[in-house]
């Protein structure tokens, strides 16, 4: 890559130490990111993937190795970083309207910006009738889009998804899919999706990272060369699309066979 | 005192870890989603509170006081003026039934989220 890539990860290991000994999580994980580029990550589960993204993030600190963000080293966690968690029943404040919700990440901008561009996220995610629900007031699928609200209110320049879409319906989940790779796309966000959905990824994602098992490197790095904008019936059913699934199956399938 | 106390801290450790993961990406002051997550048990310390405090306050004004509402109940009784007895008990009633319904109307205006959330009727 000829320009500096936003996101430079080299050989992040991790292990937690529990009260029967250690276990290794990653053990040797590299690779960069381009800006502007949105990048699939998919592992057998258990894979450290979770960890991965914590690292990413600044949420944790790697027993070896080093994440780059912007060129400079990231030690907290860097102000133009946004996380979607896996579990929007664990991320989303129950105590807070929609609205209130998506407004918490830029809550010193003051009330009137603030509701105005919180607003402006709802709109996108497609759920500005519903700025005043409370989460519990909203379907699972609902409270996801309020999540990823959350994550792009601040435009952030690098999002972090830890299975976005693991605990909703596989209906929604096309759809969101697809609310997603439109709304990175308009903004231009630069993207780190984690699933255990190989399909998911390579719908979204220029570029697949394919780990291995726990203690978990990466296996290959595959680049999804599929037209854009991407159509969640019409992309899928191309050949190309059925090819890069089956690589990447082959893949991850051979190295659960070495455990 | 107690109560709320016992009930603070069981919270606070209970506080969904996932909170936290937000408000440190968000760079938010780990308070400003604790204190929330933790009212409910906060309030419902202060409820438990609220009694005893009332017991106690009639009891030690039983044994203890030469004024006061529970002194007023157990002289009346002593001296076979029943009427003052019952209307003391009554007062005291009332008491505790005005103190309840004042403590449910702050509660439903800072816990209206949680109450809605679980289905508890208003009031």
């Amino acid at each position: 890559m000829a320009e500096t890539p936003l996101v430079r990860a080299a050989g992040i290991g991790k292990a937690y130490r529990g009260r029967r000994g250690t276990t290794q999580a990653i053990a040797d994980i590299g690779f960069e990111q381009a800006e502007g580029e949105f990048l699939g990550v998919v592992g057998p589960s258990g894979c450290g993937k979770t960890t991965l993204l914590r690292c990413l993030a600044g949420l944790e600190r790697p027993d070896t190795g080093s994440v780059e963000f912007d060129g400079r080293p990231v030690t907290g966690i860097p102000a133009a970083v946004s996380v979607v968690f896996q579990e929007y029943n664990r991320s989303l404040f129950p105590w807070l309207s929609a609205l209130e919700n998506v407004r918490f990440p830029i809550r010193d901008l003051g009330r009137t910006a603030g509701r105005e561009q919180a607003r402006e996220a709802l709109r996108r995610v497609g759920l500005a009738d519903f700025a005043d629900h409370h989460p519990f007031q909203l379907s699972g699928g609902m409270q996801q889009r309020v999540a990823i609200a959350r994550a792009i209110v601040s435009r952030p320049r690098f999002l972090l998804m830890d299975e976005p879409f693991a605990s909703v319906d596989a209906q929604t989940r096309a759809v969101l899919e697809q609310l997603t790779v439109t709304i990175t796309a308009e903004l231009g966000l630069t993207v780190l999706l984690i699933t255990h959905d190989i399909d998911e990824a390579i719908f979204m994602a220029d570029r697949v990272l394919v780990l291995s098992a726990r203690p978990s490197r990466v296996l290959r790095e595959v680049p999804i060369d599929l037209d854009r904008p991407r159509d969640e019936v019409e992309t899928r059913a191309l050949p190309l699309f059925q090819d890069y699934r089956r690589a990447i199956h082959r893949l991850i399938g051979s190295s659960s066979a070495e455990d | 005192m107690w109560p709320v106390l016992i009930a603070g801290v069981d919270a606070t450790r209970a506080v969904e870890p996932g909170y936290l993961d937000v408000a440190r990406v968000s760079h938010a002051r780990p308070a400003s989603v604790v204190l929330p997550a933790v009212l409910p048990a906060l309030i419902a310390g202060a409820r438990i509170a609220l009694g005893i405090a009332l017991i106690m306050m009639v009891i030690s004004e039983m044994i203890a006081a030469t004024s006061g509402l529970g002194y007023l109940i157990l002289q009346a009784q002593r001296t076979y003026a029943i009427a003052q007895m019952y209307a003391g008990i009554i007062v005291l009633g009332l008491l505790g039934w005005l103190v309840t319904a004042a403590f449910s109307l702050v509660e439903r205006r800072v816990l209206g989220w949680y109450q809605d959330q679980k289905g508890i009727a208003h009031g």
